[in-house]
């Protein structure tokens, strides 16, 4: 069966690789030292500190920054068709130095475009974006939609933004023009309604909280309305939480309407039409609750593979998902929902025999 | 059907909801808009069962962008006093309408006029 894995996080070896990418004076700024990136408020509780602790690359950097092991160790390993890239370097997380931060992002997509996309066409991209200032984000989408290799936008989950406000139009209104979709994934930065807790158990937790935050913000802001071309994924962030938000915003529209009239379908509908959720981490569920949330859902059209990799919490294909699903529905998880998501077809065969 | 004729045209005053009880017991609101013409509804929510006498009647909200909210004088509705639920008062038909749960029309009663006086059918 074809896989597209939807969540693969692939990063540089150190902050100095987006040196070449970066003009003056963030470049020199960027070489000296000056910043040494982002780093977790948090210690990682898991034996290899939030990566799978076997996955190590030969010269010892990040197991991430490795190309050739993300294709040993997922797409050759478990014969996936395409992963989609989502970054783990998110410029958005800074909150100050608006121009250094939509520079990083420049420089970040054209160091994936020369080393990671080009490495094999299994391999697709997410455009990084600055969100805080959505008028250069826009401009970067404008960028760098045309590589055929960038399927969406990424918007990261950060602790102050919801994204459905206005005041980022510009970027769903780029998305919009480029034909491309847009993804949230959380950050370290992520929290729920009370912070990030008092424990990264807690925090790991509650990040589902800030997806459905997301979805109910973008439903309530009109986002879905505004831009009934653009097709929205939520990765990593759980979807056994779905029928309760699709219930809850549908009784909330039938009795608040008046305020939201923007709004021109069930909630529920908007997200049954248009909304995905990647099912990396699977909670473990057995085969008769994954039927059960797929039922509830009232489609299986939303739920879209993912491992995850090179995190601690991957989720293998072979296992993750129970095989004693219904045929159909695991061909969804694994292969249809997001190749329809993406637009993607199998490749050739003699693509694939070449391989 | 019966014809129950239930207070003068005179007793319900324009802009109000007014509770009337047919015999048999079943609860009716009358509303009299400002054109003049008399409108009878159900007296119960056809969702937890509100008493629709308490509702508000105003009009329908529109708007294609966020934040920018206009009211369509065109289309008049009937607001539960518990949830909120809107009613066309045209049709009776809810608002927001919601293929995959119970209709919840409000029922809509012919009304006539006989000697000035309020004639629900039934
Ligand atoms: S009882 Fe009328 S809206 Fe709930």
């Amino acid at each position: 069966m074809p896989i597209i894995d939807t969540d693969v996080h692939e990063s540089f070896a150190s902050l100095q690789d987006l040196v070449p990418y970066l003009a003056d004076p963030y470049k020199d700024w960027i070489a000296s030292g000056a910043w040494r990136g982002f780093s977790q408020p948090f210690c990682y509780t898991s034996p290899g500190n939030g990566n799978r602790a076997d996955v190590k690359s030969p010269d010892g950097s990040p197991s991430a920054s490795d190309p050739n092991l993300l294709k040993e160790l997922v797409l050759d390993k478990y014969d996936i068709t395409y992963a989609v890239l989502t970054g783990y370097f998110y410029p958005t997380m800074l909150k100050l130095q608006y121009g250094l931060a939509s520079a990083l992002a420049r420089a970040y997509n054209d160091y994936v475009v020369d080393h990671w996309l080009t490495v094999d066409d299994r391999l697709l991209g997410s455009i990084q974006v600055f969100a805080r200032d959505p008028q250069a984000a826009a401009r970067e989408i404008d960028r760098m939609a045309d590589h055929p290799g960038m399927r969406q936008v990424m918007l990261p989950v950060v602790d102050d933004i919801a994204y459905g406000d206005p005041h980022y139009r510009p970027i769903f209104e780029a998305a919009e023009r480029n034909r491309l979709q847009v993804a949230f994934h959380h950050t370290v930065l992520a929290e729920g309604p009370y912070g990030m807790g008092l424990h990264y158990m807690e925090r790991h937790a509650l990040l589902p909280t800030a997806m459905m935050s997301q979805v109910i913000s973008l439903i309530c802001n009109g986002t879905f309305d505004n831009y009934p071309n653009l097709k929205f994924i939520v990765l990593e962030g759980g979807f056994t939480w779905l029928p309760s938000v699709m219930w809850r915003l549908d009784r909330e529209y039938r009795q608040g309407r008046v305020e939201v009239p923007w709004i021109k379908k069930l909630p529920s509908e908007h997200c049954r039409e248009r909304l995905k959720l990647a099912t990396q981490p699977t909670e473990d569920l057995r085969s008769d609750e994954w039927e059960k949330i797929v039922d509830l859902m009232g489609t299986d059209d939303i739920l879209v593979f993912a491992t995850d990799y090179p995190h601690f919490d991957f989720d293998d294909p072979d296992a993750s998902i129970p095989h004693n699903l219904s045929a159909d529905l695991r061909e969804k998880i694994m292969w249809k929902n997001a190749a329809s998501f993406y637009d993607l077809s199998m490749p050739p065969a003699s693509a694939i025999a070449a391989e | 059907m019966a014809r129950h004729t239930v207070c003068a045209r005179d007793d319900i005053v324009v802009g109000e909801l007014t509770p009337v009880t047919l015999d048999g017991g079943i609860s009716i609101v009358l509303f009299r808009s400002q054109f003049d013409e008399i409108r009878a509804f159900s007296g119960v929510c056809p969702h937890q069962g509100a008493r629709l006498e308490f509702g508000c009647v105003s009009h329908l909200t529109q708007g294609d962008e966020a934040n920018m909210i206009t009211v369509d004088t065109g289309v008049q509705i009937l607001r539960c006093p518990w949830h909120g639920f809107a009613f066309d008062m045209q049709t009776g038909h809810p608002v927001v309408k919601n293929a995959k749960r119970q209709h919840l029309r409000l029922k809509i009663y012919d009304v006539e006029i006989d000697n000035d006086q309020v004639v629900v059918v039934a």
